[in-house]
């Protein structure tokens, strides 16, 4: 028998209203993941993959409305309270960002931007997040991460920022990650 | 002894703390602006802030006798209408200037940030904090500052309140604007996505980003304040007289400017230095502060 479903997405459509109506690029999306399983969502450019995604965090910029079902631990996602949402986010559904250039914070270190979720939702203190952070960097290969813990995006390579930004995903284990970015794979 | 080769091809980086501050360093002084501006500023706050050491007189005796007289080794600067120390009441009347502009700057820099950040990411106190700051800055400042200080008692925090109002409108559209742009960033996104709380993202996550447009702003509403300070005092809606600032020195000194130029000549330098070595400073720090610009003006050197 085969191990139950993490992730249900049921009938999901995303819309935005016009003049003329509703119109919505996504329609009738129906997938559904178990634990340690992994779904590829391909499609052409625009079909709207990258809109799928971003509604299982509920991060769709505000014209746009998700409605249908997506059933995570339990909940239906869209209809979870914004503080309840946040300590899905994070926590238990992690996500890598297509851009990592643009996807961390240029005033920030790359430390800190990985060990603020540990402190947030696995209530480390400052030194064991920090600590967590270099193992974190580490097990994405990122050399010297004593270092590069401390610096800040623009002093990374794009493919360390890449890494930095999978590190930043994966550090407080998430259930399911929801990777938006074709070129993980090449780096 | 490949081992030992191994180990010495090893290099442990320095403690991050000591390079962090060199880099600190060398950045800063490749601007000489904040150098000579930093220095100008360091120079007349620690005159004003040893002013009880260094004044010869006590700046507020009055003294008919000795009145306008010249520069001299018992007044070093003169003295005024009233006998009084020149030199003494210039030192002490900084403070005042100094204290005006610093704690301008520092409260106008406090309410646009908050009204700022908050307008920036809530719509619906966005539109009523925007009708108020459009409201205000249609009102010349230094009307309102004049209006301000005439309806309330006069006193130094009179002034300062009345010279942050004004001020209040633009540093609050400098940070909204600048929470406007970051707000879009693919990393407030990220952010949000690792289960920040809505206030901590505003804090930590987009305030860092709207810091450095709000230091440069600040830097020029402290000079700017210093000025406005001297404008209210001359025009008597400003510092009590009673008090020595360097406004109340220049109004009381137009009066005898034909045959004792050094009562008003004195505080206007100062006045004229203080300002410049802020602005100066501001410079700096705006071109250190935003490589883009900095890169920019400084190709050609």
């Amino acid at each position: 028998m085969a191990a139950p479903f993490i992730l249900e997405v049921r009938d999901l459509r995303i819309a935005f209203d016009t003049p003329g109506g509703s119109v919505a690029p996504v329609e009738e999306v129906s997938f559904a993941l178990r634990a340690g399983e992994t779904l590829a969502i391909v499609g052409e450019s625009g079909c709207g993959k990258t809109l799928s995604a971003l509604s299982l965090l509920r991060l769709l910029p505000k014209t746009l409305h998700a409605t249908g079902e997506i059933r995570f631990g339990g909940n239906n996602l869209l209809a979870l309270s914004e503080a309840d949402m946040s300590r899905v986010r994070g926590n238990e559904i992690a996500m890598v960002f297509q851009e990592p250039m643009t996807a961390l914070n240029p005033v920030l270190t790359i430390g800190r931007q990985i060990a603020e979720p540990l402190m947030l939702h696995n209530g480390l203190d400052r030194a064991a997040a920090w600590d967590r952070a270099v193992d974190m960097l580490r097990l994405v290969e990122i050399p010297e991460p004593g270092r590069r813990v401390n610096e800040y995006p623009h002093q990374l390579s794009g493919g360390m920022r890449q890494r930095a930004m999978i590190a930043m995903a994966l550090a407080c284990s998430p259930k399911f990650s929801s990777p938006t970015n074709r070129r993980l794979l090449s780096t | 002894m490949d081992q030992v080769l191994g180990s010495t091809i090893t290099t442990t980086p320095p403690p991050m703390a000591r390079g962090r501050w060199r880099t600190v360093l060398r950045a800063v002084f490749r601007h000489p602006r904040i150098v000579v501006g930093g220095a100008l500023f360091a120079v007349i706050t620690l005159l004003t802030l040893l002013a009880p050491w260094l004044a010869t007189h006590d700046p507020m005796q009055i003294n008919p006798v000795e009145r306008l007289q010249a520069p001299s080794a018992a007044h070093l600067l003169g003295t005024d209408g009233l006998g009084r120390d020149v030199f003494s009441r210039v030192l002490y009347g900084g403070r005042v200037s100094l204290f005006v502009g610093l704690s301008s700057a520092l409260a106008a820099s406090l309410a646009g940030l908050v009204l700022g950040l908050v307008s920036g990411y809530v719509r619906a106190i966005d539109n009523i904090v925007m009708l108020v700051m459009t409201g205000l800055m249609a009102i010349p400042g230094i009307l309102l500052a004049i209006a301000f200080t005439t309806l309330s008692s006069a006193s130094v925090a009179t002034v300062v309140i009345a010279i942050t109002i004004p001020e209040v409108p633009r540093t609050a559209r400098l940070v909204r604007s600048t929470v406007l742009s970051i707000r879009e960033q693919p990393y407030v996104d990220a952010a949000i996505v690792t289960g920040t709380s809505f206030p901590r993202l505003l804090l930590r996550h987009i305030f860092p980003n709207a810091a450095a447009p709000l230091i440069v702003q600040a830097t020029f509403i402290c000079a700017s304040a210093i000025i406005v300070e001297a404008y209210l005092s001359f025009l008597g809606a400003g510092t009590p007289p009673e008090i020595p600032s360097w406004g109340n020195m220049i109004a009381e000194a137009r009066n005898f400017l034909r045959f004792a130029v050094w009562i008003l000549l004195y505080p206007s330098l100062l006045l004229g230095v203080a300002v410049l070595s802020i602005n100066l400073l501001g410079d700096g720090l705006r071109d250190w502060l935003d490589p883009r610009l900095s890169g920019r003006l400084t190709e050609g050197r």
